[in-house]
């Protein structure tokens, strides 16, 4: 047992720090750091700079073009970005549907896919959650119905993340009414582009624009967009659960969080000292770092254990509870910290802003906005209500 | 001993709510943001003829008797119908000023306010330094036997609109009180909205010329903060009561969701785990409500058990209603996070009631320092 890092993974932080330096500007970082977000363009250049530098594709095979990252360097990775503030990888393509693609796709569907994510052509989205499934996803509704070559599919998919984007969506179907729920679902790639579809925007409490609801209306799409077999999609849809896990606990993000908090507090005033300095207020920020602290550590033992072979189990549940708890717990203490401040709508988080300008510090520009995004991360990717479920029926046997 | 409405309560609860069912659903409030361009003062007069715009003031001076739960009966129901207008700021505050200062021109601007012929504002923010920022944010300042006004404020609310502005300054320990016509020149207003449709703003003095006879009072700064803190107090027990009225509705939307919203086959409110957090919420918004009679009818008492029992409110509001708000947007699922649902304006307007009138952490210290006196 022990933590450091081999010569390899040191050269390794080394190379991700000059490569953060090369390809992203300081403006660009502390735009993000301010609050601000990256446009869709942005966050393409930077994923095609990673392609070029064969470090997208982090958990694919390497004969697919991946880099087969041991989980120790894609830990380090996540954590120079998070503290970088550089673009996220938007996961749909690369990170879900990549992997599916490979395990389950014919060699047609990997040739017209694959290098299409590697290059960022493609932005996909998810249309898995349904305006009456949530929680219980093996309920859904959406059907198609096979005519010749083709399915005919009419259904509503909501809660679909930047679907605004994308030129494709891999989508959970019913094809089967009278079977198990589980067992009438298939997996299926749709053309965004299709006649039938359409997108609209669900803005959120924040006022940003980072979900929607597709409406889909005798929308055709050939059964050559079929992965894996009909009525087989809830195979498919485990395995890419079981790929969704990677850094699903977002300690590096959560670390970059507690760190702006610090700074933070070192300049806010309370009682004509900083705040920092207030034993209450320390006392909250020494909890958040016990529980980063044992999140990270916990994290770090199911890499080690990924690293010697075994694949993450429902254990990584308990990173989704705690790591969302997490971030949510840091946006309030930071919300705390700013004051009144926290209460002025941001002035760069969204566009569409009433704010010509924003009055306070930089550091508290998103800080109220942010807060109320996150509510988010408790009830999205599975709810935590769903996760304890898979944690008390897979771990503890109940 | 009696925490039961009287009569007259009940018709003042009644009224309200007939009135804000009517004007204030959460549609007729979409309108009313959509088309006010962010400055709300629609119902303003209506306020007014029900009679709300006197509701804090005793009859000797034009209201319609000054009694403290009756007042906050209302300011729950404001909550409750997340109403827009900054009543508090507006009303209760600069109101309030004018009744404890009793000098001959303010119950004429009493009368104004309780008609709601005129609006008034007091130049104030609502935070934790609010007494550091009385003292040190404007100064007056001679130049060439002229007097000006310098200095800037921030995160002052209720100050978007006015016909007057009511602004304390230091001067040799005492604190002067001047009222300047909104007409005058010298003065800079910027205005930003926030994540609960209110307005907070900024205002910079640069060479306001002041006039004597703009001086509506003067006092030793002793005097004036035992006022003051008296009226800080009303004010955040007025926002804690706008706090319950939206907790309790937040946990009636939340009740009926768990019991309309169907997953695995069922009522979600069917499942135990969520019947004991429902139960959870049950509790919680009783124990603020009897938390928030305790600080009714103890708000005349001694100052220092006048302030524990305020902090205490505003403890509990920054605490466990909170998480209570907190629970409710998580059992609503993503629907919670929607902006076309109520629940989650109700949740932003928790978020900055928080905030406002000093964190958790400073009532936490002010309830210690009463604690021993």
């Amino acid at each position: 047992m022990d933590l450091n890092l081999s010569d390899e993974d040191k050269n390794f932080r080394k190379e991700v720090k000059d490569f953060i330096k090369k390809n992203l500007s300081s403006e660009q970082q502390k735009k993000i750091k301010n609050g601000g977000s990256y446009t869709k363009d942005e966050t393409i250049k930077w994923q095609r700079a990673l392609f070029k530098n064969n470090w997208f594709a982090n958990n694919w095979p390497k004969t697919y073009g991946g880099c087969e990252w041991s989980p120790m360097k894609r830990y380090i990775f996540d954590q120079e970005t998070a503290y970088a503030y550089t673009p996220q990888i938007v996961p749909f393509g690369v990170t879900m549907v990549g992997p599916v693609i490979i395990e389950f796709g014919t060699e047609l569907q990997k040739k017209s896919f694959l290098p299409k994510i590697l290059n960022s052509e493609h932005w996909w989205c998810q249309g898995y959650s349904e305006p009456g499934s949530g929680s219980d996803l093996a309920s859904l509704k959406t059907k198609a119905i096979s005519e010749g070559n083709n399915y005919i599919i009419n259904g509503t998919k909501t809660w679909t993340t930047l679907a605004q984007h994308a030129d494709w969506m891999f989508c959970l179907v019913r094809t089967d009414n009278t079977s198990k729920p589980q067992e009438g679902i298939s997996f299926i790639l749709i053309d965004m582009k299709s006649k039938g579809i359409t997108v609209d925007p669900i803005i959120t409490l924040d006022e940003s624009h980072e979900v929607n609801t597709v409406y889909l209306e005798d929308v055709v799409v050939p059964k050559d967009n079929l992965i894996y077999q009909e009525n087989k999609g809830w195979t498919v849809a485990k395995y890419l659960l079981s790929h969704e896990r990677t850094s699903i606990a977002q300690v590096a993000r959560s670390k970059s969080a507690i760190k702006k908090l610090k700074m933070i507090a070192s300049h806010e005033v309370f009682d004509n000292s900083p705040l920092i300095d207030n034993t209450r207020f320390r006392d909250k920020l020494t909890e958040l770092e016990m529980d980063l602290h044992s999140l990270e550590y916990t994290e770090i033992r199911i890499l080690s254990e990924e690293a010697k072979g075994s694949s993450p189990g429902p254990e990584a549940s308990f990173l989704k509870i705690r790591g969302s708890e997490l971030q949510q717990k840091i946006s309030e203490l930071t919300l705390e910290a700013v004051g009144a401040f926290g209460l002025i709508k941001s002035n760069s988080y969204n566009q569409d802003n009433s704010n010509e300008y924003f009055p306070g510090a930089e550091y508290a520009n998103n800080v109220g906005a942010e807060y109320l995004n996150l509510r988010k991360t408790t009830i999205y990717g599975g709810s935590n209500e769903i996760q304890k479920n898979i944690l008390s029926k897979m771990v503890l046997g109940l | 001993m009696n925490l039961t409405f009287s009569e007259e309560q009940v018709l003042i609860k009644e009224n309200a709510q007939k009135f804000l069912n009517l004007h204030y659903s959460f549609e007729k409030r979409r309108e009313i943001i959509e088309e006010s361009g962010g400055f709300y003062f629609k119902h303003w007069k209506d306020f007014a003829e029900l009679g709300w715009l006197g509701l804090a003031f005793p009859e000797k001076v034009g209201g319609y008797g000054g009694n403290i739960s009756n007042l906050m009966i209302l300011m729950e129901c404001l909550g409750s119908n997340l109403t827009l207008e900054p009543f508090t700021f507006n009303n209760l505050i600069i109101g309030k000023l004018f009744q404890e200062i009793q000098s001959d021109k303010t119950n004429n601007f009493l009368e104004e306010i309780i008609t709601g012929k005129k609006l008034y504002s007091f130049l104030f923010s609502p935070t934790e330094n609010y007494k550091n920022n009385i003292l040190n944010n404007l100064k007056i300042v001679n130049e060439n036997g002229k007097v000006f006004l310098k200095g800037s404020c921030n995160c002052v609310f209720g100050i978007e609109k006015f016909d007057y502005i009511l602004v304390p300054v230091l001067s040799d320990n005492n604190i002067l009180l001047y009222l300047l016509s909104q007409k005058r020149n010298g003065y800079e207003i910027r205005n930003f909205e926030t994540i609960d449709n209110m307005k907070c703003s900024n205002i910079d003095f640069n060479s306001l010329e002041l006039n004597k006879d703009e001086i509506i009072f003067k006092m030793s700064k002793a005097d004036f903060f035992e006022i003051f803190d008296y009226i800080y107090d009303l004010a955040t027990l007025s926002t804690c009561s706008q706090a319950l009225g939206i907790i309790d509705r937040m946990y009636d939307l939340t009740l009926d969701y768990c019991k309309t919203r169907k997953q695995f086959g069922k009522s979600i409110g069917s499942f135990q785990v969520i019947q004991h957090r429902l139960v959870d919420m049950h509790i919680t918004k009783e124990e603020m409500r009897s938390l928030n009679y305790m600080a009714q009818v103890k708000f005349d008492d001694k100052i220092e058990i006048r302030k524990k029992n305020i902090s205490l409110n505003k403890i509990f509001l920054g605490s466990r209603a909170k998480n209570m708000a907190q629970e409710c947007i998580q059992l609503h699922g993503g629907m919670g996070v929607a902006k076309e649902m109520s629940i989650g304006h109700y949740f932003s307007k928790i978020t900055s009631f928080c905030t406002l009138f000093g964190s958790i952490d400073y009532h936490k210290e002010r309830y210690a320092a009463n604690d021993f006196q």
